[in-house]
């Protein structure tokens, strides 16, 4: 009797993961890619968009955030900007690259509206959830691992307009 | 009863069949992202080359008063591994066997792990310094053949690619052979007629051909691409191979 009962319980827990907890986690791992892929486009095209025109300003941080924020999940965003400057020791001249990070870049934009590179400097986007996606909750609540960041990307590049 | 035994007996008999398909799946999908993100960075990186190389190229006149066009090459390749470099991208210059150069007088291969440059023109000049012929891998077309004012553009813009491609391929393979790698390398440009290279003939351009040795783990990438500043995928032989 107590056998067959465990064998009853056996499938109805089978049932229970079978029809509710493994679509539910492909259906938020499907959602996490999309996420990813959406974050991507979005750090590319804004990366793009800041190399061709060689300036960020409030507008366009605003909708950047605005656009990842809708991913539903947060967000750290680290800009690079590495100035490429020269040094000389009286023979030859040496290319060194002098680099500006988030805060002060937001700091200027904030006091002047707009923070300026020149042609031939680097400027990159460094992102990565800061809150669990859905797909690493749920895996947390089902006792799976849900450690590191789920959604990352690195984009920029050189910028090829600006002041010379 | 029987049947609900049976069927969870059955099902947990297929259940690490069914794991090992979901981690296979869960495998492809981060390898694939993992190669994106490779030939992504190595894309961008070869577009900042490029970009160097349009924008810091200077040109001027010589003794003789024809045009010429110094490439900064040295710069050019220093900025694209700076610019692989800054995008955590782990690399060696191994894992990039040649680079070209293709500018307006001639292609540059260059092999970055002995840092030497091959220079090959289109034009052969004569003693006089006039253009005698052209290049088209192993036979020469002589000038007198071509006839630019009166053919059709396109038939124009066909013959500077076909001169182009030519000069690639047969650079390529002396290399190949100079540096002992022909077992390993061969190239040989299939005959595309719908304007495939023309993006990398168009203008300057700069090309990587990249080895995935590093990264084995991830199959093989079977992504050939070449854009006026794009990468090639190597493969052990024929490796533009469309």
């Amino acid at each position: 009797m107590i056998q067959d009962s465990l064998w009853k319980l056996l499938g109805i827990l089978i049932c229970i993961v079978m029809l509710f907890i493994v679509p539910t986690m492909l259906s938020y791992q499907r959602q996490d890619a999309i996420a990813y892929n959406l974050v991507l486009n979005e750090v590319n095209s804004f990366s793009e968009q800041i190399r061709e025109v060689g300036y960020i300003d409030h507008a366009m941080l605003n909708q950047f955030y605005s656009t990842i924020q809708a991913t539903g999940n947060n967000y750290s965003v680290e800009f690079e900007h590495l100035a490429k400057t020269f040094s000389s020791d009286g023979i030859e001249i040496k290319v060194y690259y002098e680099g500006t990070y988030t805060d002060d870049i937001i700091d200027m934009i904030n006091s002047n509206n707009r923070y300026t590179m020149k042609i031939g400097d680097f400027f990159f986007i460094h992102i990565h959830n800061t809150s669990l996606t859905k797909s690493q909750s749920f895996n947390q609540l089902v006792g799976l691992s849900s450690k590191g960041a789920s959604i990352q990307a690195v984009s920029g590049g050189v910028i090829r307009y600006g002041d010379t | 009863m029987g049947i609900l035994k049976f069927g969870i007996i059955g099902f947990l008999i297929m259940m690490p069949f069914f794991y090992v398909s979901y981690c296979q799946t869960q495998m492809d999908y981060y390898q694939q992202i993992y190669r994106d993100s490779i030939f992504q960075s190595i894309e961008d990186a070869s577009g900042d080359a490029a970009f160097a190389m349009k924008t810091y190229s200077e040109s001027s006149f010589d003794a003789l008063n024809s045009y010429q066009i110094d490439v900064p090459r040295e710069n050019v390749v220093q900025i694209f591994f700076d610019s692989l470099e800054f995008r955590d991208f782990a690399y060696s210059k191994l894992d990039f066997p040649f680079m070209i150069f293709v500018e307006y007088d001639g292609v540059v291969v260059y092999h970055p792990a002995s840092d030497t440059y091959y220079p090959k023109a289109y034009y052969y000049r004569n003693k006089e310094g006039a253009i005698e012929s052209v290049n088209l891998g192993d036979e020469f077309l002589s000038i007198d053949s071509i006839d630019l004012t009166t053919s059709p553009m396109s038939q124009v813009e066909e013959q500077k690619e076909h001169i182009i491609l030519m000069t690639i391929e047969s650079c390529l393979n002396r290399v190949s052979f100079s540096l002992g790698l022909e077992n390993e390398c061969i190239f040989e440009l299939p005959e595309t007629d719908d304007g495939f290279y023309s993006v990398a003939t168009d203008d300057l351009s700069f090309i990587v051909f990249y080895s995935s040795s590093r990264y084995d783990g991830l199959g093989n990438l079977e992504l050939v691409d070449i854009k006026p500043s794009g990468i090639m995928k190597m493969k052990e032989v024929l490796p533009i191979d469309i």
